[in-house]
């Protein structure tokens, strides 16, 4: 295999093994049963992006999500005209879960600013599996909602030290 | 527009018509000419017989020779022309019956084509299917008859009961006495066999409905794996069809027993009253046979005129049941009766439309609004608040229940179809794509309105440019250069293969290094990850059959080889690791296609495979049957390790296939020269796309920017050859598959938008068109309507995703039915109403 798709040197590894041990690393996904995982790993795909390369793009749905097997990548948002450049992130990272679940626009925009493996998993490819295993509906729920808790309990902190009142209009997301 | 057929047949709709109607309908001569074929059969039958006397009377009494030999040639000649009539008689039948059965076919078809949308929502495809294709078998078999059969069978029956009473007036009356009888029974028993016929219609409809529907579905019956319940269902009507058909077939068989008996009977009461006769004295024992013999021959007549009869309620059955079912009154007429169709103003207009329907639900609820001509209007509301049924029933689909739209001043529920066909292009939320190639969709609204004689061979033919247009237009353009990319060439394309080995060159010159990470090129010192195995050892394309990768298992000479090579027991082994990943993923779940796309396993062979992993579990290799060998061997040819990631292949295998290929191509030569067409960088491979052919290698990655990014070096190459076009034509010849099933739904909506644009009507209706269809594709096509369209043709467009709502000259608010708001975004924004809400809410 190319030099740049390989992210692990055990070569004996078959690309289905490695997958399978990337989604058990996952704290999305955790709780799910190994048959699941199986499931995940066999039907998501590698990707190679170039540096500069678009990942996803803000405003569009490609009903995928990401993990980041190598590389690095920027999140960035277009608002009011301007790119905003949120963080990066490294290896390891996993992006549009909500993406798996539901038809939705990402919000921002992610960018290769390495040269940058992904592991690629799309709705049409997940919804067969949750037609496999209905139960996993109630893991993601549980981990969906864990997500804003923490979030939540973010911006809650931020309140705390700043006390800004405008930061009120943020609050509330965990009780939807 | 061909207004010469269409016009015929306005007057009396086929749903109306009687079948007795078919008989002379068209048909007059031909039944003419019948009739006097029949009279002059009849009298001809009777020349045998009159020569039959003069043999005995007059040649045989007077041995006179020749009258012998002109009495026998007669007979002979008579005999001859009457078999040759009654050829023509059956020849003439079949006609009219043929005739007139494709008649009602024809007439149907297109009276069921300009029904009201309503009735296809309660009718199943196959009803239609069975009503034109089985039901109107039998009522074309009696128009054949109706003539000809009681015509001959009447005046046989009339000319031997005056025989009869000839020989003998009280035995001839005697011996009809049945025929009443008969003809008050018959009718009766009819009337059973009526009843369940018209049952046998009724289940025969649903038996087609079944089948169309469980045919289309197929997707959703295998993915949910619901045979059982699809075959229960099918079985059911298939048994409660079968009983009825049994029934109906002895009813008919009891008519006939029923006949035969009183036919019988006849000689019986002869025996009674002419036995009494003779033995009184009073009739003449040689009179006696004579009658008997004469009264047999009215069996022949008699029967095949009970089959007409029968013929005739069957007929006349399935024939009103079919007229009748689809005998709902036409809305609107095809095209318009003395004039041309309209050039119409298309200023809209429409004032208190209401849509209710048949339960009494008001879809729409006093609508009013005006549109300009060259008027862009956004149609916009939550779903179900009758954004659509209005622009339906602008385009004459749905019929306003109330009130008042008008297109230059018309009422739109009175225009005939070629009057808003010609003004008007509609392009549906799911658009349907007819069997064929891309060409003949795109041209398919252009060729209705100009008519196929005009377009295919007249003054309307459409220039490549035009094509080329709306296909940039709508966005399809870089679809269509794909599909040409990925031709096979064969035929006439054949021309342009020294130009593709040419573009093959220039492209690994300019561009090999840029596409590197995502192409594998064909390198006869590389082993290919994205190849199969087998692709791998043979590195060519295969011209004999048996080296064609599915048959490589059953061809001996390379099954040598692999051992030769050392290839068998890697290879063996790599099957079993591919089995068993693939059987412990996949065992327990229900099947469905897209698990299987990454394997070598096929979905139907996954039983199989998975039997066998059971029965080798705790086997060596060298313990497995050598059909099991077979199956894993195949396994492991089909594999190709970047596409398929449920097994690693190890290196030394690589090297070793890399051995075994050079190997292989050594022995080939000696074995069978021409088996084998190799891959070499100046020779076209003709099992490979066009595409593959220029790349000399196959695309690796599935990423779309990637993808995107080699496909724009790709167009560069194509314009730098001045082969562009040249590939657009190519690809125009692109077959959609039944129902554009080959194309995405993204395709489909570019394909009707293109098929819209390349009519260029003066007023477009978009319902949803552009809901399948990604961010940028929506864009280009909402400029191209702003830029393109804007002041030209008068726009109406439902649409749900509010980004491009800005550049509509008008925005109408629905909810419920009725318009909530109507203005510019500007004046909507300002009011800060609903659809201020509903941006907000979409922000």
């Amino acid at each position: 295999m190319n030099s740049s798709m390989k992210t692990d040197d055990s070569g004996d590894k078959s690309e289905f093994v490695a997958n399978l041990n990337v989604f058990r690393q996952i704290e999305f996904f955790s709780g799910v049963s190994i048959e699941v995982m199986k499931l995940f790993a066999f039907l998501c795909q590698r990707q190679f992006y170039q540096k500069g390369d678009f990942i996803f793009r803000q405003d569009d749905d490609d009903g995928c999500s990401y993990y980041i097997l190598s590389g690095k990548v920027k999140l960035v948002l277009n608002a009011g005209g301007k790119e905003h450049s949120i963080r990066e992130y490294g290896a390891e990272s996993y992006f549009g879960a909500l993406s798996l679940v539901t038809p939705m626009v990402k919000q921002f925009s992610l960018i290769a600013i390495q040269d940058t493996v992904c592991m690629v998993m799309s709705r049409k490819a997940f919804s067969k599996v949750v037609d496999q295993f209905p139960d996993i509906h109630v893991t993601i729920a549980r981990s969906i909602g864990k997500r804003l808790l923490q979030a939540e309990r973010k911006c809650i902190h931020e309140f705390e030290l700043k006390e800004r009142d405008e930061l009120k209009n943020l609050l509330g997301i965990s009780l939807i | 527009m061909n207004l010469k057929n269409k016009t015929a047949n306005l007057e009396t709709p086929i749903v109306k018509k009687p079948l007795t109607s078919w008989i002379f309908d068209g048909n007059m001569k031909l039944q003419i000419i019948l009739v006097i074929i029949i009279l002059l059969t009849v009298a001809i039958r009777v020349v045998p017989l009159e020569m039959q006397k003069r043999i005995v009377n007059e040649a045989i009494n007077l041995r006179k020779l020749n009258l012998l030999a002109v009495y026998s040639g007669i007979y002979l000649g008579s005999v001859v022309l009457a078999s040759a009539l009654k050829l023509v008689i059956n020849v003439i039948q079949t006609r009219i019956s043929q005739k007139a059965t494709a008649q009602m076919r024809k007439q149907l078809y297109h009276h069921i084509l300009n029904m009201p949308l309503t009735f296809f929502r309660n009718t199943q495809p196959g009803t239609v299917v069975n009503s034109l294709i089985n039901e109107l078998t039998i009522p074309g078999n009696f128009v054949g008859m109706a003539v000809a059969v009681p015509l001959t069978n009447i005046v046989t029956l009339i000319a031997f009961f005056a025989y009869l009473m000839v020989l003998n007036p009280i035995l001839a009356i005697i011996s009809f006495s049945i025929y009443p009888v008969m003809l008050y029974i018959i009718p009766r028993l009819q009337k059973y066999v009526n009843r369940d016929n018209k049952k046998r219609v009724n289940s025969s409809r649903k038996l087609s409905s079944k089948i169309v529907e469980s045919i289309s579905g197929i997707h959703e019956v295998q993915a949910n794996g619901a045979f059982e319940i699809e075959n229960n269902k099918f079985d059911t009507i298939v048994d409660y069809l079968m009983k009825i058909r049994i029934k109906w077939s002895i009813f008919k068989f009891a008519i006939k027993v029923v006949s035969n008996f009183f036919i019988n009977l006849g000689p019986f009461f002869i025996f009674i009253v002419g036995g009494y006769l003779a033995i009184k004295g009073q009739l003449g024992l040689g009179a006696l046979v004579a009658f008997l013999s004469a009264q047999e021959k009215l069996y022949d007549p008699w029967k095949e005129l009970i089959e007409f009869y029968q013929v005739y309620q069957d007929g006349s059955i399935n024939y009103y049941k079919t007229m009748n079912y689809f005998d709902v009154e036409i809305e609107n007429e095809l095209v318009p009766r003395g004039r041309e169709p309209y050039d119409l103003d298309v200023s809209i207009n429409v004032e208190n439309m209401s849509l209710k329907t048949e339960e009494g639900i008001k879809l729409l609820s006093n609508v009013s609004l005006s549109i300009a001509p060259g008027e862009h209007i956004a149609l916009v509301g939550f779903s179900g608040s009758g954004k659509s049924s209005l622009a339906l029933c602008l385009a004459q689909l749905y019929k306003y229940t109330s009130g008042h739209a008008t297109i230059g001043g018309k009422e739109i529920c009175e225009l005939t179809k070629a009057d808003i066909t010609k003004n008007m292009g509609l392009v549906s939320q799911s658009p349907f794509i007819f069997d064929g190639t891309i060409k003949e969709n795109l041209m398919y609204s252009y060729t209705a309105l100009h008519g196929e004689e005009c377009v295919f061979n007249g003054e309307c033919e459409p220039e490549l440019d035009r094509l080329v247009h709306v296909l940039q237009q709508s966005g399809l353009f870089v679809d269509v250069l794909r599909f040409g990319l990925n031709t096979i060439v064969e035929g006439q394309e054949e021309k342009f293969i020294p130009i593709i080995i040419k573009m093959r060159e220039n492209f690994q010159k300019e561009f090999e290094d840029s596409v590197s990470e995502w192409i594998e090129f064909f390198d006869e010192n590389q082993f290919l990850f994205y190849a199969s195995i087998a692709d791998n050892i043979i590195f060519g394309s295969p011209v004999f059959d048996t080296f064609k990768n599915e048959n490589l298992v059953k061809n001996k000479f390379f099954l040598k080889f692999l051992d030769h090579a050392d290839l068998t027991r890697p290879l063996l082994t790599l099957g079993k690791e591919i089995a068993d990943q693939t059987v412990s993923i996949l065992k327990n779940i229900t099947h469905d296609n897209m698990f299987f796309e990454q394997s070598p396993i096929k979905l139907e062979e996954f039983e199989k495979y998975e039997d066998l992993v059971r029965n080798i579990k705790n086997k060596n290799l060298h313990e497995i049957n050598k059909q099991q060998g077979i199956s894993l061997l195949e396994l492991a040819l089909r594999f190709s390790p970047g596409k398929h990631r449920i097994a690693a292949i190890p290196e030394f295998l690589t090297n070793l296939i890399l051995e075994g290929r050079y190997m292989f191509r050594e022995r080939i030569k000696q074995e069978d020269p021409h088996a084998v067409a190799f891959f070499r960088s100046d020779q076209y491979i003709h099992s490979q796309t066009i595409f593959n052919n220029i790349l000399f290698g196959v695309v690796k990655t599935t990423n779309p920017g990637a993808q995107e990014k080699i496909n724009q070096f790709m167009v560069a190459l194509l314009i730098g050859e001045d082969f562009l076009e040249k590939m657009i034509e190519i690809g125009m010849n692109f077959k959609v598959g039944t129902q554009g099933n080959k194309l995405s739904g993204g395709q489909r909506q570019k394909l009707a938008i293109a098929r819209t644009f390349f009519k260029s009507p003066p007023i477009m209706i978009l319902d949803e068109a552009t809901s399948a269809l990604d961010n940028n594709s929506q864009k280009r096509i909402q400029s191209v309507l702003s830029r393109q369209w804007k002041g030209k043709s008068t726009l109406i467009a439902v649409v749900h995703r509010l980004d491009i709502v800005k550049e509509y000259d008008k925005i109408a608010f629905l909810k419920a039915g009725k318009i909530a708001e109507m203005g510019t975004y500007d004046e909507l924004m300002e009011k800060k109403g609903y659809f201020y809400e509903l941006i907000n809410e979409n922000r």
